[in-house]
């Protein structure tokens, strides 16, 4: 069976100029630095960690809204870059997206009901007004607001609200996929289980598929099948949910889960912390490159890049010690 | 002597969309080496509080009321802002979620530190160094030396909240309050940021008012939590309390709805509906109300519900419980 989505040797590198005094200084931030990655249909593939590690560059590269240094994207099958016209439009109905921040996502002088019918309106789905303003209604029904809110103004909106407005617009093409970067972080604690159970409704009643990007492990583990863990533009680990959050193999997706803290006083754990900070994607160690904050690093690591390999059934790892990992973390 | 006694805090702020109640009469304490936690929504009065207690808040727009803000019994609302400002910084320190802010872009780290502790204790100049360095140290501060020399801009977001850890310690403070000191960070560098602060404050015997949305986060550092809503504490307790046998339908629910990472099922999760109320507009009676599952009709609507508090010293502000 093809995947909806399959993503290869992804690339994306950034030219910049730092200044460093006087000196303008050329630099290349590896953002994403060979990324593979496949999404089922109606399956939710979660990339999760730290700050920078490219989630978001992946994301947005899917989506063609920044083009991929190398690399290619397959579509069902198609390549993605090899499409014009008509088919690719069609591919832009087909994946929308969900951003984090449902304050700057809005346009704050367009009505709510023009604001998630605007994708319709760009690919002629819905060229009446009347039919329009029909399908507005719908939406909000499906997100969970009331129809006559599509009247209204988006600053008049709470935090959730304006999520929903968000989900609104990106379903109204009904996608076969949305890449979601961090749709509840901005929210409330006690708003954010709201929108997961919409998400997790909208995947059961339409089958879509979901690239959820987000650093909260818990929600990860929580919504995901299976989970991409990145460090520094690459993957290190890839399993099902309950092979990746059960065992984790990786010395880093260990000490990223050991970091977590747990909503019960009674498991106050004793932590692996790691030390130090995440060296920056314009200077890539050599070999492996989580070797300046692993535990376990040896020589070998700083000569030898790991690749990914399948330790368990669907459960990839890259590192060269894996199986010593298993035994001493966790 | 308690080291902080808060009395029926109130502070409010005349806007022009009508009067904002932020705080509503709060009433807590923080003995010497203990850390509070303060949870709750966005807009539920955690830094305000803070802010209150600092007396750092704009008057006008804002108005702070309290029978009294004791540190070691002395009111600080009977200061003069000039004795105010003392206590900031020598026996009560902040750490703010965003340190970019709070640090000098144009001055050197270690100065920065230098300076908090020269403004507070006359000591010669080799000494005051030899104390930043050491306090960098105990931050886990790479190469301290160097860092003395450093800019703001040059270091991760993770190391500037270490070195504002460093500057709320120079000066051994009594109280230390941190505002969503890690939201900003990752949960790795979070990890190491909340460990660093914890021992320095066991070392000081610190007493530390810790404010976060994280629920993990107080399970894993508090001794005791307040739940805020809308403006009130609607429970207190020891974590051991809060955690295990919530009282208050909002901590409940509040609970139910996080999703467990050892979990193994993706069970729904358990939602509260609706938002937080306007707090220029606040209903009569329960402002949880809305969205309490519990609510008992009549009562709810029509009076505020008071603090009950229970035998093992639990409180909860709820009419499932008491009056
Ligand atoms: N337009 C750009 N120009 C230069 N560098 C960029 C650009 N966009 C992203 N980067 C860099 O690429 C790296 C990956 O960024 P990305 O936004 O994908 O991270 P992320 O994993 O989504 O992080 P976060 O969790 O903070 O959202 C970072 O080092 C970032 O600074
Ligand atoms: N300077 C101000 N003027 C008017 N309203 C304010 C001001 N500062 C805070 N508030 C209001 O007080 C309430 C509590 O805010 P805050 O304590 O910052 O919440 P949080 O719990 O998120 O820290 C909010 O409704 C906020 O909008
Ligand atoms: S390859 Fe080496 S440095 Fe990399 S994760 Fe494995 S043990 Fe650590
Ligand atoms: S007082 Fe009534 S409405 Fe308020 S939390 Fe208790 S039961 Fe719910
Ligand atoms: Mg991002
Ligand atoms: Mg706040």
């Amino acid at each position: 069976m093809t995947a909806l989505l399959e993503v290869k040797g992804l690339k994306k590198h950034f030219r910049v100029v730092r200044q460093n005094g006087f000196r303008a200084v050329r630099e290349t931030v590896h953002a994403v630095d060979g990324v593979d990655l496949e999404v089922a249909t109606g399956e939710t593939l979660g990339i999760v960690g730290e700050s920078g590690c490219g989630k978001s560059t992946v994301g947005r590269t899917i989506l063609r809204l920044i083009e991929p240094t190398e690399g290619t994207v397959l579509w069902q099958g198609e390549r993605l870059d090899s499409l014009r016209g008509e088919a690719l439009r069609s591919i832009r109905r087909d994946i929308g997206i969900v951003f984090q921040d449902p304050f700057a996502a809005l346009d704050p002088r367009m009505l709510v009901g023009d604001i998630i019918t605007e994708p319709l309106k760009a690919h002629k789905m819905a060229t009446s007004r009347t039919e329009r303003q029909e399908r507005a209604r719908e939406l909000l029904i499906t997100v969970g607001l009331r129809p006559e809110f599509a009247s209204r103004y988006p600053h008049e909106f709470s935090g959730g609200q304006r999520q929903r407005i968000g989900i609104a617009r990106a379903i109204s093409t009904n996608p076969k996929l949305l890449v979601l970067d961090e749709p509840i972080s901005a929210l409330d604690i006690s708003i954010r289980a709201q929108i997961l159970n919409l998400l997790e409704d909208l995947q059961t009643e339409r089958g879509i598929s979901y690239l959820f990007i987000a650093h909260d492990l818990s929600v990860v583990r929580h919504i995901c099948h299976r989970v991409a863990v990145m460090y520094l533009g690459v993957i290190v680990e890839q399993a099902s949910s309950d092979s990746l959050f059960g065992s984790p193999l990786h010395p880093y997706t260990q000490a990223l889960l050991s970091a977590v803290p747990v909503a019960d006083p009674a498991i106050r754990k004793e932590r692996t912390l790691l030390e130090g900070d995440v060296p920056s994607p314009v200077h890539i160690p050599s070999g492996c490159r989580f070797r300046t904050r692993c535990p376990l690093a040896q020589e070998r690591c700083a000569k030898e890049t790991p690749l990914l390999r399948e330790l368990d059934t669907a459960h990839w790892v890259a590192c060269h010690f894996a199986e010593k990992s298993v035994a001493s973390g966790g | 002597m308690t080291l902080l006694e808060v009395n029926s805090l109130q502070t409010e702020f005349k806007t022009p969309g009508g009067l904002v109640r932020a705080v509503r009469g709060i009433s807590f304490q923080v003995e010497r080496g203990e850390t509070v936690g303060v949870v709750g929504e966005s807009g539920s009065g955690k830094s305000v509080t803070a802010l209150s207690l600092m007396r750092l808040i704009p008057t006008p727009p804002g108005c702070i009321k309290a029978d009294s803000i004791l540190l070691e019994g002395r009111d600080l609302l009977s200061l003069s802002s000039r004795e105010m400002q003392r206590v900031r910084g020598s026996q009560i320190a902040m750490v703010f979620q965003d340190p970019f802010t709070s640090l000098n872009p144009t001055m050197k780290l270690g100065e920065q530190v230098a300076e908090t502790i020269r403004v507070h204790n006359s000591v010669s100049a080799t000494e005051v160094k030899e104390r930043v360095l050491k306090l960098f140290e105990a931050m886990r501060l790479p190469s301290p030396e160097i860092r003395y020399h450093q800019y703001p801009h040059e270091i991760s977001g993770g190391q500037r909240q270490r070195v504002m850890i460093a500057i709320a310690f120079a000066c051994n403070p009594k109280l230390l309050i941190a505002d969503e000191p890690t939201t900003a960070l990752d949960v790795t560098v979070q990890a190491q940021v909340l460990s660093l602060m914890k021992r320095l404050q066991t070392e000081h015997n610190t007493g530390t008012l810790l404010i976060t949305h994280d629920l993990g986060v107080v399970a894993e550092v508090c001794d005791r939590a307040l739940v805020m809503y809308a403006g009130q504490i609607v429970e207190s307790g020891t974590v051991q309390q809060i955690f295990q046998s919530p009282k208050h339908p909002y901590t409940q629910g509040l609970l139910a709805s996080l999703p467990q990472i050892h979990a193994d099922s993706r069970q729904r999760l358990v939602s509260i509906s609706g938002q937080p109320p306007d707090l220029a507009r606040l209903p009569k009676g329960c402002a949880f109300y809305e969205r309490c599952p519990r609510r008992l009709m009549d009562i709810c609507t029509q009076k505020e519900p008071q603090e009950t508090v229970f035998e093992d010293g639990q409180t909860a502000r709820c009419f499932l419980h008491g009056s």
